[in-house]
């Protein structure tokens, strides 16, 4: 599988987003890229998962799974980029400070999430400080969010209509658009109302980003039929089985473009040790 | 420590409030209860933001038809009566808005771009409206049980915070000493943040919010009233608060922090809900005849291994939060699929048996 630039990791709530750009992240690193792993929520979600004692800040940081990793917020990017205009970053920082700039990054709906977009396409602009990496994998927002996050530069750009907000907001919103820079992973599960979730979110989302999608299905039950003798557990593995089969099906003729990931059964910090993954299958 | 049943739980409220991080059941589970308590003949309102397709087609409403976002639900079984209210939270504060600034000034500020941005996109709104549609509910005499299903967010305790938040920022203008906002600006020599805001946004923006500014000043102590309200409301003893939360670790330090900053807040969380919490196909003592080093065996005891973790995290939480009056409980997975209403009324009346005290 051909791994872009830009890599958005996103899905409905409880699909396992973090876990797979983890997978991602470390695929990646593994073939020798240098990899950085991003988060957006405010707190980590990675950290408990890859059991670190340590969690990440805004500056990139090493982790020992041979990626680097950063907790990206609204605020920071906003700060670094004015900052480099300024030169001063204290001068920034007392700016933001203010009430007023707190409110006009609430108001600007869209501020906070323009300035991490700008700073996750700084590279492939040329513009702004950005970061020197192969792969940049990003532990994106739930559906719903996500939505607002990757519309925030079309809104903008229209809501004003010149100067460099304007300019900058096209910009990043062209690079969202290239399929050969930015890649979009949304998350699937083998059950049928993550399935119609999946199913509204690639209806909104197709048609401006087709050429960039994935659909990834995870926890996919890594049997095809069962042994047991014990009846009721029988019973319950071949209704999910036969369920896995229909939402297989469902999805094949819904997208071109879908993986799988096999239910993982042991802690992932373990699963991401492995030096060769089974991971990231074809359906 | 209270250890009756969930109907014996929820007896005596008149408020049940979900929360929980997304993706944990926990509109489908607000969903059951409120069926669980009009099946035990209560007069129920039910009140969820954005439910998915599904539910919304099971439950036999048309969650996008115009104008009408309440539905009642008539089925076979119910002895009380279930209405579910879904909220358009984009609707529902233009709904506050407009009733509290007037039609005239409304109409000027719908066409400001940055109402139309706020009122769409910012979560706070969303939040509020949703506490708005409670308070509008909870009014309403014809209900005895009022059943709220809070927003999905990545933190839920941004929920409870967004009056606050949305309070704070209307009140730039309503500082007392300027009317204007810009001014406001000058005055306080923020000349690096004009020029900044200029220079970034350009002047038609600025202009814009200017606009906004002055439109909507008067709702903060709207925004205050509605709050204060719905503060009253979930204060009350007869009101109980579920945390809703799955078994996976990150889930779980999320459930721990959202306790904390509820704690703070001097919300009472009265109820931690383990959802879908193991397989109930594996609560029982059969062996499962499987052959040595099988992936199917690995499976089998993967779920196994799971549900004792499940139960050691639950006891691990309640030796750590013992000093609360909090009751623990699990909910097992029991069909992936609700394929039908048949399926939703197994589950609500097979609840009591399966909603367990830990």
């Amino acid at each position: 599988m051909d791994f872009k630039k830009l890599i958005f990791i996103s899905g409905k709530g409880g699909t396992g987003k973090t876990t797979l750009a983890l997978i991602v992240a470390r695929h990646l690193a593994l073939q020798s890229k240098k990899v950085l792993f991003v988060e957006l929520s405010p707190r980590s979600s990675a950290q408990s998962l890859l059991n670190l004692e340590q969690g990440p800040n805004y500056q990139p940081s090493k982790t020992p799974f041979g990626f680097d990793w950063s907790l990206m917020q609204g605020k920071d990017c906003l700060v670094e980029y004015i900052s480099s205009f300024t030169g001063v970053e204290k001068i920034t920082q007392k700016v933001f400070d203010s009430s007023v700039i707190k409110t006009l990054v609430n108001v600007a709906p869209g501020l906070n999430d323009l300035a991490v977009l700008g700073k996750l396409t700084s590279g492939m602009r040329e513009h702004g400080p950005s970061f020197d990496y192969d792969h940049i994998v990003v532990d994106a927002h739930s559906t719903g969010s996500f939505q607002s996050l990757i519309n925030a530069p079309k809104l903008l750009g229209r809501s004003v209509s010149t100067g460099p907000l304007k300019s900058q907001s096209e910009k990043i919103d062209e690079v969202l658009k290239d399929a050969n820079l930015v890649q979009y992973f949304f998350m699937g599960l083998f059950e049928s109302l993550p399935m119609d979730e999946l199913e509204d979110t690639l209806a909104e989302f197709g048609e401006s980003f087709k050429e960039g999608i994935t659909v990834l299905m995870n926890k996919r039950l890594p049997i095809d039929e069962s042994h047991s003798e014990n009846s009721l557990w029988k019973n319950f593995i071949e209704s999910q089985l036969r369920e896995q089969k229909k939402q297989r099906e469902r999805v094949k003729d819904l997208w071109d473009s879908v993986v799988s990931q096999d239910l993982i059964t042991i802690a992932l910090s373990d699963y991401l040790k492995k030096q060769q993954g089974e991971w990231l299958r074809p359906l | 420590m209270v250890t009756a049943s969930i109907d014996e739980r929820l007896k005596s409220c008149d408020l049940l409030t979900f929360i929980g991080t997304g993706g944990v059941g926990k509109t489908s589970l607000s969903v059951v209860t409120a069926l669980r308590a009009a099946q035990n003949g209560r007069r129920v309102a039910a009140i969820t933001i954005d439910p998915s397709r599904r539910l919304t087609h099971l439950l036999g409403m048309q969650s996008e038809s115009e104008g009408e976002n309440v539905q009642t639900i008539q089925w076979d079984g119910l002895s009380g009566s279930l209405d579910l209210y879904f909220v358009d939270p984009e609707k529902v504060f233009q709904e506050f808005v407009s009733s509290h600034i007037g039609e005239s000034m409304y109409e000027k500020l719908s066409r400001n771009g940055i109402y139309k941005q706020i009122s769409k996109n910012l979560r706070e709104t969303h939040n509020f409206a949703a506490l708005y549609k409670m308070v509008e509910v909870f009014k309403n005499d014809e209900y005895d049980l009022v059943v709220l299903d809070t927003p999905p967010s990545n933190q839920v305790i941004e929920f409870f915070e967004s009056p606050k938040r949305l309070q704070k920022f209307f009140s730039n203008q309503s500082e007392g000493e300027k009317a204007n906002w810009l001014d406001w600006i000058q005055s306080k020599s923020l000349k690096l943040a004009e020029g900044f805001m200029k220079k970034m946004v350009g002047g038609e923006f600025v202009s814009e919010m200017n606009h906004f500014f002055s439109a909507v000043g008067s709702l903060r102590s709207d925004i205050g009233k509605v709050t204060d309200i719905f503060l009253e409301n979930m204060n009350r003893s007869t009101s109980y608060l579920l945390l809703v939360y799955p078994p996976s670790l990150d889930k779980i330090e999320d459930a721990r922090y959202l306790m904390a900053e509820m704690s703070k807040n001097q919300f009472s969380v009265n109820e931690f809900v383990m959802n879908r919490a193991y397989l109930n196909v594996l609560d029982q003592s059969q062996e499962p005849g499987l052959a040595q080093d099988s992936e199917e065996l690995k499976l089998y005891n993967y779920f196994m291994k799971m549900k004792e973790r499940g139960h050691a995290q639950i006891n691990e939480l309640k030796t750590e939060l013992s000093s609360h009056d909090l009751t623990f409980s699990m909910i097992p997975e029991i069909k992936t699929n609700l394929e039908s209403t048949d399926d939703i009324m197994n589950f609500v009346r097979k609840m009591d048996e399966n909603w367990s005290v830990v």
